[in-house]
């Protein structure tokens, strides 16, 4: 029950209205049409009949008559729960709530079979109605339960209604002595009443209970609807005081309840002022209407103005004026404004007196209401002019008049030495001096600098002399033209303005080394973005060359003494009369003119571009790379290169066509290493490399027995395995040796039987035998990283070792809370022992799922080596332990 | 302790964590939104703002911002996708929230809505303050407007403004223009200027500024005009969005159906600006508009399509690159037409603008310039309200081989029939 009414309450809520003013109107159509838009059914229906009562419900009490046609829909469910026979408790109380409201037509039999459920009668209602009577307290609150000392205003509430419903099912009459110490309680209750200084009263709440904190509006909601159903069954006046009634119903107003306090014996009154913002000059009446909660009119009464305070002083001028009824629009106007009221925020105290005294006791009033006004009206700004002074003799040099508001652009220069002064007089209509909230002067620089200036007042003029030589720290030394704004405002000031005057040049000395900077000004969001200028580049330009028909000219010059030299062969008819005759000199010199001729061939071949020839002529160009071409098929040779290897390296880079550096080194190119050609280059270039370690190795590895030499090979291939890819940047090839070495070193620390230790793993052994052991504390034992940090020197070293450690599944880390870079090393087993225990403690504790220690073991424990695991991985690996079950 | 401690590590081991992410361009239709109340009746008060979520498919947990079991991950994992604080009254958070985590929430690029009000809590302050907005310090000072108010026959002392001077983006606002002023009511705030991250949304007028309205004044106010920003937006560099707002009346319900008319104006408008504003500046905050996503970065030598592993100097190539907007529902093309590529290697060499085929590809070809060296593609793309794209991809370029230049230049043709013609002499005198 309660739990509804919290939402109902919330339901209402969202009415709200005017929550910040102090002016409390009764509903009117806004909250009506507001109410019809929260409550919109969707698809003629709303979701739950609990919401369908919600919504039924705040119509019906805010007497909105055009509903949304949900009437089928909702007596078509209603007549579905009442009928079913398995239906919940909570789904009858909820159709049985929205058929009072509806009245829906159901057959007869299948309601009357319902309202057995319904109909009980208490026997002892007496009996109950005591033991509820305990929880109450001595201060009107009520206890939530017997247990819970706790009291609250909202336990009253639910209590109140309760017994109301013990009363009304009671069988017999209830002793009149329990009625009668329940209104005296209702009395105390209201005495705990908090109020507002506006007359708003309301029940507060301190206690949060396990459903959470209830508010004053839950709490207050609760003590009313506790206190209208009990005053329903108890048919008897409760006599509570009125002021209270009405400040809880202005409450429920002001937040958007309307009707909860109307049956508590007496109706409030709202008295209500339609605009509280009048102007003066526009001669604005002042009218008041006064009517119920839910804006139904008032008996015939009349409306005094008591008192008028001036708001922020405690000054009061006592009037008694009635203001006059205009039955038209049921308003009380106040006709004459009283004389001594002026511009400015007042607040007036009015009183509504009956005409028939007999209404005094059905309805509530509540004294005086107190309620703020502003009055606003229109400035006059009179005598406004600015000035330039001479700083010592304070003669004006410029002078220039004003016209405020209105357009105005003085033109003004001034230096350090001078001072600007700007005055003007506020008037109001009434002819007395006006200071308003905001006057401010403001000065902005080209740069964007601005400094405001609040224009103070003496007596009935507003004056500021601004001297620049004081200032001009303050103005960041910034010489050039200043725009001056005038900002005069008031919350009663109709003619608020902001008026730029003009501007003025100002020549201040240069700033001296140490002076501050001004501050940086927002960049405009819209230039910051935006596309850049196009770049194109500019290539460099080819270089000069002689036109293509002079080079070919020369070539002619140049061939023509050739031409000659054949003609004159020919003339001379040459022959071949010296070539040798006998055989072996005419071999030999076959073969030598053979070989220029082969020469000259290749260069031809060279020149014409094929590419196969270019290589043999490049490499015929030096011993080395013929030996690399041998190299090139079969690699045992490759050591024979060893010597000059980096000459056979840029050889080869020359013949692959790559670029050469400066120094005559190959530039090197990330990518070269996937080109099938450039595989050998590397080849010899590693071969070299390993050939130089292998050696030192042997040397080292001569010193260990041999199956432990045997044992690290097998080792190799699993370790390389596991290596994630590393960042070095060589390819695999090259860094194998080193990672071989670091393998080793990782292999032979991690086996106990080994003769070398690891720093880290000495020191890890050593703190181990050192934690303590504590008899009830079952912890086995671990390492703070921090701890190894701080006893062994190289940080490097220990990370290292300990990565290599944790890899080998010797060592587990784990994060720590307490700081980001915290962690604990516990050995593997260890672990292991721990997780056991815990098992073996939960099975003493009877708890079942450990099943899932014995699988983390299996699965988790042995792939995941990291400080956490994510969600992913773990349902990864669960996915992969399925998969492998399926096979 | 020591028990503890073990209790610690074993509960390092998330077994059983819950799926949560920030927005994720992979499923980004799952959002749980945590809303932060003061008190529940702000979950009735301001309906109309929460069942606008809730339409668009936000999955809201309301809890109250005293609430002990508070917290925003599991195991690691974020519980929710973004948070809304309408609790400025709050002094301190229950269960494990606290600035810090809250800080860690967007840093991990989840959206936060915070609403402010006058007499805000610090802890609403320290949180303003660390995403680069300052309140103003004054506990009991509003935003007071003497030019630009609310005409209301009952509020009296100009505290109620109407500002329409919203800033100008289709992507920030949505594109249908906000045509009724805007209502507010609360504390106003300043964005540092060396922040580029903050952007003010909605500015007040330069007649206005935030004092105490009760009290007089006698130095000037420290947030004057244009400079006070009634409701700010930030978009971290990993794309987080953030919305501050001076207000949490301007979210509610009386607000949204409230009419307004703005003083020295004639038009009353039915309904203010607020409803429309909120709704869509609460689609850019959840990343329903303007989110930006960049696939398909191609690039190729003319002619050719597969991309290569180094380019030469003076080679033509082709990049391309595919930019998709997320609408809400799913990933539409976007169209501009200002993005640009660069080609840079410690400064841009080549910066060109991107044309567009209006289905999301972008496109552009250029000649790779006469220097080598390690070169990057780069899209810088940051524009107002969009998510900032940022792609670089990494290309070498090398000059030519020795063959690859000209084979026979003509300037040298004398010499080599000076040479050829040598050889010829030689072999004729020889014989």
């Amino acid at each position: 029950m309660a739990r509804n009414l919290g939402f109902l309450v919330v339901a209402l809520l969202v009415l709200a209205s005017s929550c910040e003013s102090a002016i409390f109107s009764p509903v009117s159509d806004s909250h009506r049409s507001a109410a019809l838009e929260l409550f919109s059914p969707v698809d003629g229906s709303f979701g739950s009949l609990e919401e369908t009562y919600e919504a039924l419900k705040t119509f019906a009490v805010l007497g909105i008559e055009k509903k949304p046609d949900i009437r089928t829909s909702a007596c078509a469910s209603v007549a579905d729960i009442l009928q079913s026979t398995s239906s919940a408790l909570k789904d009858l109380f909820h159709a049985l709530r929205v058929n009072g409201i509806l009245r829906c037509d159901l057959k007869n039999e299948a309601f009357r079979d319902q309202t057995s459920v319904v109909d009980v009668h208490l026997g002892d209602a007496d009996k109950i109605f005591r033991s509820i009577k305990a929880l109450s307290q001595s201060d009107g609150r009520w206890r939530l339960s017997s247990n819970n000392p706790e009291s609250s205003n909202d336990a009253a509430g639910i209590a109140l209604e309760t017994l109301a419903g013990v009363i009304s099912l009671a069988s017999s009459e209830i002793d009149h002595s329990l009625i009668a110490t329940l209104k005296n309680d209702i009395a105390k209750l209201f005495d705990g009443i908090e109020r507002y200084d506006d007359g708003t009263c309301y029940f507060d709440e301190k206690l949060v209970d396990a459903r959470g904190h209830h508010g004053p509006l839950s709490a207050s909601a609760s003590v009313v609807r506790g206190i209208t159903a009990f005053a329903a069954v108890a048919s008897e006046s409760l006599n509570l005081p009125g002021e209270k009634i009405l400040g809880l119903a202005k409450f429920f107003l002001g937040i958007g309840i309307p009707g909860s306090a109307k049956d508590l014996g007496s109706v409030p009154l709202i008295l209500s002022l339609p605009a509280t913002v009048l102007s003066v000059t526009k001669k604005d009446q002042l009218r008041v209407r006064v009517s119920t909660v839910l804006g139904s009119s008032a008996p015939p009464l009349s409306v005094k103005l008591m008192q008028i305070f001036i708001s922020g002083s405690k000054n009061a001028s006592i009037i008694d004026q009635k203001l006059k009824f205009d039955p038209d629009n049921s308003v009380h106007v106040l006709e004459k404004l009283p004389p001594n009221v002026n511009v400015g925020n007042y607040i007036f105290s009015f009183e509504v007196v009956f005409d028939d005294p007999e209404h005094k006791k059905n309805y509530v009033t509540g004294g005086r209401t107190k309620v703020p006004i502003h009055f606003t009206g229109i400035i006059k700004i009179d005598g406004a002019e600015i000035a330039v002074l001479d700083s010592d003799l304070g003669s004006i040099e410029t002078q220039k008049k004003l016209e405020l508001p209105g357009e105005n652009a003085v033109a003004l220069s001034a230096n350090h030495l001078q001072k600007l002064r700007l005055s003007f007089q506020l008037i109001t209509p009434a002819g007395q001096a006006f200071k308003p909230h905001q006057a401010f002067l403001k000065l902005r620089h080209e740069s964007g600098v601005e400094h405001i200036f609040v224009v103070g007042n003496s007596g009935k003029k507003f004056e500021i002399i601004l001297d620049f030589l004081g200032l001009v720290e303050k103005f960041y030394y910034l010489s050039g033209s200043y725009e001056i704004q005038l900002t005069i405002g008031d919350s009663v000031m109709e003619n608020s303005f902001l008026q730029p005057l003009g501007h003025i040049e100002l020549d201040l000395p240069d700033a001296p080394e140490k002076a501050a900077r001004p501050p940086p000004q927002p960049i405009d969001p819209y230039t910051r973005y935006g596309p850049k200028a196009e770049i194109t580049h500019i290539f460099r330009a080819p270089e000069k060359r002689p036109p293509r028909e002079l080079s070919l000219a020369f070539l002619g010059l140049v061939l023509l003494p050739f031409f000659g030299f054949l003609a004159g062969l020919v003339h001379l008819r040459a022959n071949l009369k010296i070539w040798p005759k006998s055989t072996v000199p005419a071999t030999f010199a076959g073969l030598f003119h053979l070989g220029i001729a082969a020469v000259l061939l290749l260069y031809a071949f060279f020149w014409f571009k094929t590419p196969d020839t270019e290589l043999i002529v490049g490499r015929s160009l030096g011993m080395d790379i013929l030996v690399l071409s041998i190299a090139k098929q079969e690699d045992k040779k490759l050591v024979l290169c060893q010597p000059t290897s980096s000459f056979v390296f840029v050889a080869l880079h020359i013949a692959e066509g790559g670029p050469i550096g400066p120094n005559g080194r190959p530039i090197k190119e990330s990518r070269r290493t996937t080109s099938s050609t450039a595989l050998p280059t590397f080849l010899i270039y590693v071969r070299i490399r390993t050939q130089k370690r292998q050696e030192k190795l042997n040397t080292r590895k001569n010193k260990r027995n041999p199956k432990e030499n045997l044992r690290k090979r097998k080792g190799d291939k699993r370790n390389q395995d596991l290596e994630p890819s590393t960042s070095r940047k060589r390819p695999r090839d090259i860094s194998k040796p080193e990672s071989e070495d670091d393998v080793e070193n990782s292999r032979s620390l991690s086996l106990e039987e080994n003769f070398t230790f690891s720093d880290t793993l000495m020191a890890l052994r050593m703190m181990r035998a050192q934690f303590p052991h504590i008899e009830k504390v079952s912890v086995e034992p671990f390492v703070l990283q921090s701890q190894l940090y701080s006893s062994i020197k190289d940080r490097t070293q220990v990370d290292r070792e300990l990565e290599s450690l944790r890899r080998d599944k010797l060592l587990r880390m784990f994060k720590l809370s307490t700081g980001q870079d915290d962690h604990a090393i516990m050995f593997t087993e260890d672990y292991l022992n721990q997780i056991e225990r815990v098992v073996r403690r939960m099975e003493e504790k009877k708890q079942n799922d450990l099943t899932v220690f014995e699988w983390f073991k299996m699965h988790v424990i042995k792939s995941k080596l990291d400080t956490s695991i994510s969600h992913q991985e773990l349902v990864k690996v669960r996915k992969h332990q399925n998969q492998a079950l399926l096979y | 302790m020591l028990r503890k401690l073990l209790w610690i590590l074993l509960i390092s081991f998330p077994l059983f964590a819950i799926l949560c992410a920030s927005f994720s361009e992979e499923n980004p239709t799952d959002r749980r939104v945590l809303v932060l109340l003061d008190d529940f009746a702000i979950k009735s008060s301001h309906s109309l703002y929460f069942k606008s979520l809730e339409s668009r498919g936000f999955d809201l947990d309301f809890k109250l911002a005293g609430d002990p079991k508070l917290a925003l991950q599991r195991y690691g994992q974020y519980l929710y996708d973004a948070a809304i604080l309408f609790c400025p009254t709050v002094e301190r958070f229950g269960g494990s929230i606290h600035v810090a985590s809250l800080l860690d929430f967007v840093d991990s690029g989840h959206d936060l809505i915070i609403a402010a009000d006058a007499s805000g809590s610090e802890l609403i302050r320290d949180i303003a303050v660390e995403c680069g907005v300052d309140f103003d310090e004054d506990p009991a000072a509003f935003v007071i407007d003497h030019t630009s108010y609310a005409v209301s026959e009952t509020e009296g002392d100009h505290t109620l403004i109407a500002s329409d001077d919203l800033i100008q983006s289709e992507v920030i606002l949505g594109s249908k223009k906000i045509e009724a002023p805007v209502l507010f009511k609360g504390i106003g705030h300043s964005i540092n200027p060396a922040n580029n991250l903050v952007l003010k949304v909605l500015s007040a007028s330069p007649a206005a500024y935030s004092a105490n309205p009760n009290s007089k004044l006698s130095s000037p106010p420290t947030l004057t005009g244009s400079a006070i920003s009634l409701v700010s937006v930030v978009q971290a560099r990993n794309n987080a969005r953030v919305l501050i707002s001076g207000s949490l009346s301007m979210f509610s319900n009386w607000f949204f159906r409230s009419g307004v008319q703005k003083a020295g104006s004639t038009t009353k408008y039915e309904k203010c600006g607020n409803e429309q504003f909120l709704t869509e500046l609460s689609k850019w905050v959840f990343h329903e508009r303007g989110h930006l996503k960049a696939v398909n970065v191609r690039h190729h030598k003319v002619g050719e399509v597969d991309e290569p592993s180094i380019y030469r100097i003076k080679d033509d190539l082709d990049y391309s690159v595919e930019v998709y907007e997320w609408s809400g529902t799913s990933w539409e093309p976007y169209v501009a037409d200002d993005l640009q590529v660069q080609f840079y290697m410690m400064s841009p060499y080549v910066l060109k603008t991107l044309s567009t085929d209006h289905k999301g590809r972008y496109y552009t070809s250029f000649k790779v310039p006469d220097v080598y060296g390690v070169f990057q593609f780069k899209v810088e793309y940051q524009r107002l309200g969009y998510t900032s794209l940022s792609l670089s991809k990494q290309i070498p370029v090398r000059p030519f081989r020795h063959n690859e230049y000209e084979r026979f230049i003509p300037a040298a043709y004398p010499y080599y029939g000076a040479s050829f013609s040598m050889v010829m002499f030689d072999i004729g005198f020889r014989e």
